[in-house]
C-alpha cells in the first residue's frame, strides 16, 4: 500500500494501477489516512526553499582555480623540449628578434630611468611609512607598488614593512597581496623564513592556500613540517588540509 | 553548451570553463551538504572540496558521462571522506538537544515555521544514508534513474531506499508532531 501511495503521489503511476490506487483513496479509510500522512510531509518538503551560500564561496573558488591555471601553465613551460632543428630555424630568428626587443629596451629604459628613480623613492616612503591606521586601499596600493621595486633586497625597511603587512595587517586582500611581493624577495633569507612561519600563524584559508601554492613554487622542503602541522592541526578547514596534502606530496 | 561539453573542456585543459559549473551546481550542493548535515560552514567547506576535487581530478572524468551524477557522486565521497575523518560515520545527531542546536544554527530566518522545524528534526533522525537519498529524490528533485548512477546500484534498489527513507521520516515527524 505504501509503496503505491508514493508511487501515486510522485506522479509515476498510469493505467489501471493508477484507478486502482484511486479508488482505495475514495472509499478505503486506512489508505485515506496513509496518503494524507505522507502527501503532508512531502508537502513541507515542497515548500522548504534553498539556502543562499555565503559570497566567500565563489571567491575562494576563484582563487583556487587561478592557482590551478597558473601551477598548469608553469608546468606546461617546462615541458617544452629542446629540437636539434631549432639551431638552423628558430634559434637565428629568435636571437635577431631578442636583439632588437634588447635595443628598444635600452632605450625605452634610459628614458625612463630619470622619471623612475623619483617614482620608486616615493614609493619606498610609502610602503615603509604604511600602517593599519590608513586605509585598507591606501595599505593595498602602497604593498602593490613594491613590485616595481627591484632593488628592495637593498632596503630592509621595505622587507620588513611587507613582512609586518603580511603578518599583522587586518585585510586580508593586503596581507595576500604582500605575500604576492615578498615571492619577488624569496631569495632573501629572512622573508622565506618568514613565509613557512606564515603557514601556521594565518588563520584565513585563501591566505594559508595561497601561502602553501607559494611553497611549492619555490620548492620550499623546509615548509613540510609545517604542512604537516597544518594537516594534524583539528581546525584547519577541509579544502586547506587538501591542498597542504598536495603541497606535501609535490614537495617530499 | 552542455554541462558535459563544458567538463570535457575543462579536462583538456581550458579550467577557467569550470567557473560556469561552478555557477550551474554551488548552490545545488550546498543545500545538498547543509541538508544532510545541518551545518552551513560545513556546507561551504564541502562544496569548495567537491570543485577542488573536480579541478584536481578531472582527467577521471570519462567522455560521455553524465556530469550531474558524477559531480554528485564527488559529493559523495567527499560527505563521506569527512566522516571517516571524524569518525562519526553512523553516529551522528543522536542526541536531541544537539539535533536542536544544530538546526537553530541553520538561521532562524531560513526555517520558516514550525512545520518545516519539526521537519528537519525528523531528517536528523535519519541514518546519514536515509538522509542522502531523500535530500537527492525530494530536495534536489533527481530522479531514480539518475540517483541510481550516483550510486551506482540499480533503479529498483533507489526506489526501495528512497521509500523506506521517507517511510521512516515521515513516522519521525508525525511522532514531533504528536508531543
Amino acid at each position: 500500500m505504501e509503496e503505491l501511495i508514493i508511487d501515486y503521489i510522485d506522479g509515476n503511476l498510469t493505467g489501471e494501477l493508477k484507478s486502482f490506487v484511486e479508488k482505495k483513496l475514495s472509499n478505503d479509510a486506512l489508505w485515506q489516512k496513509e496518503y494524507q500522512e505522507y502527501n503532508k510531509v512531502i508537502d513541507i518538503m515542497d515548500t522548504v526553499e534553498d539556502l543562499e551560500p555565503d559570497t566567500t564561496l565563489k571567491s575562494e573558488f576563484e582563487l583556487l582555480l587561478q592557482n590551478e591555471i597558473e601551477s598548469n601553465s608553469s608546468k606546461r613551460k617546462s615541458r617544452k623540449t629542446f629540437r636539434f632543428n631549432d639551431l638552423y630555424t628558430k634559434i637565428p630568428m629568435q636571437l635577431a628578434a631578442s636583439l632588437t626587443i634588447l635595443i628598444i629596451g635600452v632605450y625605452i629604459g634610459m628614458m625612463l630611468m630619470k622619471q623612475r628613480n623619483n617614482d620608486i623613492n616615493e614609493l619606498k616612503q610609502l610602503i615603509v611609512s604604511m600602517n593599519n591606521q590608513s586605509s585598507a586601499s591606501t595599505r593595498l596600493k602602497a604593498v602593490n607598488t613594491s613590485t616595481y621595486l627591484e632593488k628592495a633586497e637593498d632596503n630592509k625597511d621595505i622587507i620588513n614593512a611587507l613582512i609586518q603587512a603580511m603578518n599583522n595587517d587586518s585585510n586580508t586582500n593586503v596581507r595576500l597581496a604582500a605575500i604576492e611581493a615578498l615571492e619577488k624577495f624569496s631569495h632573501n633569507e629572512t622573508v622565506r623564513a618568514n613565509l613557512i612561519k606564515g603557514l601556521n600563524t594565518q588563520d584565513n584559508p585563501i591566505v594559508q592556500i595561497a601561502l602553501i601554492n607559494l611553497m611549492v613554487k619555490l620548492k620550499e622542503k623546509k615548509a613540510v613540517k609545517e604542512l604537516e602541522k597544518i594537516i594534524k592541526k583539528k581546525e584547519t578547514l577541509d579544502v586547506v588540509k587538501d591542498e597542504a596534502h598536495i603541497g606535501l606530496f609535490k614537495l617530499s | 553548451m552542455t554541462e558535459e561539453s563544458l567538463m570535457e573542456l575543462v579536462k583538456q585543459g581550458e579550467l577557467e570553463r569550470a567557473t560556469k559549473l561552478f555557477d550551474l551546481y554551488n548552490k545545488r550542493l550546498y543545500n545538498f551538504f547543509v541538508k544532510i548535515t545541518f551545518d552551513r560552514d560545513l556546507g561551504h567547506d564541502l562544496t569548495q572540496n567537491v570543485f577542488l576535487r573536480l579541478i584536481k581530478f578531472r582527467k577521471s572524468y570519462k567522455e560521455g558521462a553524465r556530469f550531474q551524477p558524477w559531480i554528485f557522486q564527488i559529493a559523495r565521497n567527499v560527505y563521506a571522506d569527512h566522516y571517516r575523518k571524524n569518525k562519526i560515520l553512523k553516529s551522528d545527531f543522536v542526541d536531541v538537544d544537539q539535533v536542536n542546536q544544530k538546526i537553530d544554527s541553520i538561521d532562524e530566518s531560513i526555517i520558516k515555521n514550525e512545520q518545516e522545524k519539526m521537519l528537519y528534526q525528523a531528517l536528523a533522525k535519519l541514518t546519514p544514508e536515509q538522509r542522502e537519498f531523500i535530500t537527492l529524490s525530494k530536495f534536489q528533485k533527481m530522479k531514480y534513474e539518475e540517483i541510481a548512477q550516483v550510486y551506482d546500484v540499480t533503479v529498483a534498489n533507489v526506489k526501495v531506499k528512497v521509500h523506506r527513507a521517507l517511510k521512516k521520516l515521515k513516522e519521525h515527524y508525525l511522532v514531533l508532531e504528536n508531543i
